[in-house]
């Protein structure tokens, strides 16, 4: 049986049948940078801070997401404000050294700092992958309606 | 001698526009067999795909390695394509002959034998491991598969008492196909065809998944090209070769009455052996240096051997 | 127009070989030697015996030649270079040589004025008087052959 089944080149030929049948089946392709997978809903993208509704920030400039981070991506500066109150200068994400574990957003006991589903942000210049403070609330703008919409 | 030389041009055009939309095929065969659409951005689904890699190739940098043997570094790669054009020069296309000769197929066949140099000296001439390794492999794959090549050859040679492409059509108009006779000689020369050309299974001497590209690793821009034209040349020859040994060449219905029909019926029957070489890259995986060795030592030679016989045996019979 | 090709390939042959055996990178000296084999077959070409010019090329360029380089390579070839030419070897390479030229010569001498008949471009012109009027020497040389064959091996087998 063995010397039949070689003579006759059936196992070549099973498999040429095999990919001669997966011709006519449909691709199964994404073409990425026309059609996108959507994320999904958890997905850990690149940062936001969220915003309260009347426009002011969450963050209290606690440290406890710079505590957390294990790679030493977030850091902020602040001041004492007017009123007494801890006010944030800046709050910069190192992008080029995150690495998306999600801990910061654990840590946050206000909910200010949360994750996007942004997969996309390369840039030409290093520089560019530092997100300071004006970009994060950006973010968070799109991130609230994001979630607004999921609602 | 006017018609012959507009039968080379014809020849020799052919070869070269045929190759670009060749490999155009060939990724979208392969792709569709592993389900994914192959090249689908440049153009209409991606049909311009073959002029954009040319205009690349074509503004590569040429790098020509320190170290390396210049002069057989800067020939090996015109080689590859000029022994493929002399090949293809005497390989008739239904009434299209540039070239006529007695002993067409054996010219194929020096030629053929000739072409590997084209890989060794690239792998000497490369001063790089990997293509060194490479040439080896192809001046091993080389005396493996000439000798069963030679033998399934002889075969049918033997039924059609000629060398002469013209003859051998001839003889099978009037008898039927070569592969109803002589099925063993068909298939053998289908192995040796492909470990021939260099195309999976039998692509040792490049071998990307071992030896990074095998003999063109170190090969940039244009050379690079020439050695895919030159492959590619050498699949369309071998592809007619054995349509016109073993299925007929351009004989079929009506062919006598209008000429540009066999023409039509040859490249068909070529087209198909074209395919074959995309559908077998597509299925199998390489074979290991030695399981070639002794399949091409071991197996094909014997059995091509005792083809002889059987051809033999038919030819006193038939012919 | 034949003669012109007839002489340029056959310049070609020579000075080629005449290379592969100068050229101190054995390489080189085997891809000379493919070059004025193939030159040959061209020579037989021309001279119209289109048969015997393929199998030159088929058997010399396509299979002897590959033999010699893929032998070649295995080899280290950096200490073929700077090996120094020893007298003996000269000495004997020199007189085998010289029998040679002297016999070819003489061949020559005996065809000189002599005719080519373009009645050799086939097979069958080769294999009649291979396979009938010189039956005998060619089969003792085949059992040459296969003494050599059966001799290489026994040397290359290694001792188990």
């Amino acid at each position: 049986m063995n010397v039949v089944k070689k003579v006759a080149l059936i196992d070549l030929l099973k498999g040429m049948s095999i990919t001669l049948k997966t011709m006519f089946k449909p691709t199964v392709t994404v073409h990425y940078p026309f059609e996108k997978v959507p994320p999904r809903e958890r997905f850990r993208g690149i940062h936001a801070l969220k915003l309260n509704p009347d426009g002011s920030y969450r963050c209290e400039a606690c440290y406890l997401c710079a505590e957390m981070c294990p790679s030493n991506v977030i850091d902020m500066e602040m001041t004492e404000g007017k009123d007494g109150k801890k006010e944030l200068v800046d709050f910069t994400v190192d992008l080029t050294r995150c690495l998306f574990c999600g801990l910061c957003v654990e840590a946050c006991p206000r909910d200010a700092i949360v994750m996007t589903d942004i997969y996309e942000f390369s840039q030409y210049v290093v520089d560019k992958l530092i997100l300071h403070k004006e970009d994060l609330m950006e973010l968070g703008r799109y991130y609230q309606e994001w979630e607004r919409k999921r609602k | 001698m006017i018609n012959n030389l507009l039968s080379m041009a014809f020849i020799v055009g052919l070869m070269l526009v045929a190759v670009p939309p060749i490999t155009y095929l060939e990724r979208k065969v392969l792709g569709h067999m592993q389900q994914r659409p192959g090249p689908m951005v440049v153009g209409f689904h991606g049909i311009l795909q073959p002029l954009a890699d040319a205009i690349k190739l074509i503004f590569k940098e040429d790098i020509i390695p320190k170290g390396a043997d210049k002069l057989l570094f800067m020939f090996a790669p015109s080689f590859s394509v000029f022994a493929a054009l002399l090949a293809a020069s005497v390989v008739p296309i239904g009434f299209i002959q540039a070239v006529p000769m007695k002993s067409a197929l054996l010219f194929v066949m020096a030629m053929s034998a000739i072409s590997i140099y084209a890989l060794i000296l690239a792998g000497y001439s490369s001063n790089d491991k990997y293509s060194f390794l490479a040439g080896m492999r192809a001046a091993a794959q080389v005396l493996g598969y000439e000798l069963p090549m030679g033998f399934a050859v002889m075969a049918a040679v033997i039924l059609y008492g000629s060398f002469d492409f013209n003859e051998i059509v001839k003889w099978q108009s009037q008898h039927g196909w070569g592969i109803f006779y002589q099925p063993i000689a068909f298939l053998l020369f289908l192995f040796v065809m492909v470990a021939e050309v260099g195309r999976p299974p039998f692509d040792l001497p490049e071998g990307e998944s071992e030896l990074v590209g095998g003999f063109h690793t170190e090969y940039s821009g244009m050379r690079f090209a020439a050695f895919f034209f030159g492959e590619y040349i050498n699949i369309i020859v071998l592809s007619l070769v054995v349509s016109l040994l073993f299925l007929g060449g351009w004989s079929g219905p009506l062919a006598d009455k209008y000429p540009a029909l066999g023409v039509l019926y040859h490249l068909g029957k070529a087209a198909f052996f074209i395919f074959l070489t995309f559908w077998l890259r597509a299925t199998f995986p390489r074979y290991r240096f030695d399981q070639m060795l002794s399949i091409m030592w071991k197996i094909l030679l014997p059995i091509s051997i005792l083809n002889l016989f059987i051809a033999a045996a038919e030819a006193l019979f038939v012919g | 127009m034949r003669e012109i090709f007839f002489y340029l390939f056959a310049f070609l042959s020579v000075a080629f070989a005449v290379i592969s055996v100068t050229h101190r990178n054995v390489v080189k000296g085997g891809i000379a030697l493919l070059a004025s084999f193939v030159s040959l077959g061209a020579v037989y070409f021309t001279a119209g015996a289109e048969f015997i010019g393929i199998v030159q090329v088929i058997v010399y360029g396509g299979a002897i030649v590959v033999l010699y380089l893929f032998a070649l390579m295995t080899m280290d070839l950096k200490s073929f270079g700077k090996e120094p030419l020893k007298t003996l070897s000269v000495a004997v390479g020199g007189a085998v040589s010289l029998v040679l030229l002297v016999s070819v010569l003489y061949a020559g001498y005996k065809f000189y004025g002599g005719v080519v008949t373009a009645g050799i471009s086939g097979a069958k012109e080769i294999a009649l008087p291979l396979f009938y009027r010189f039956l005998l020497p060619f089969e003792v040389v085949s059992v040459l052959l296969l003494v050599a064959t059966v001799g290489a091996v026994a040397v290359g087998r290694r001792e188990e």
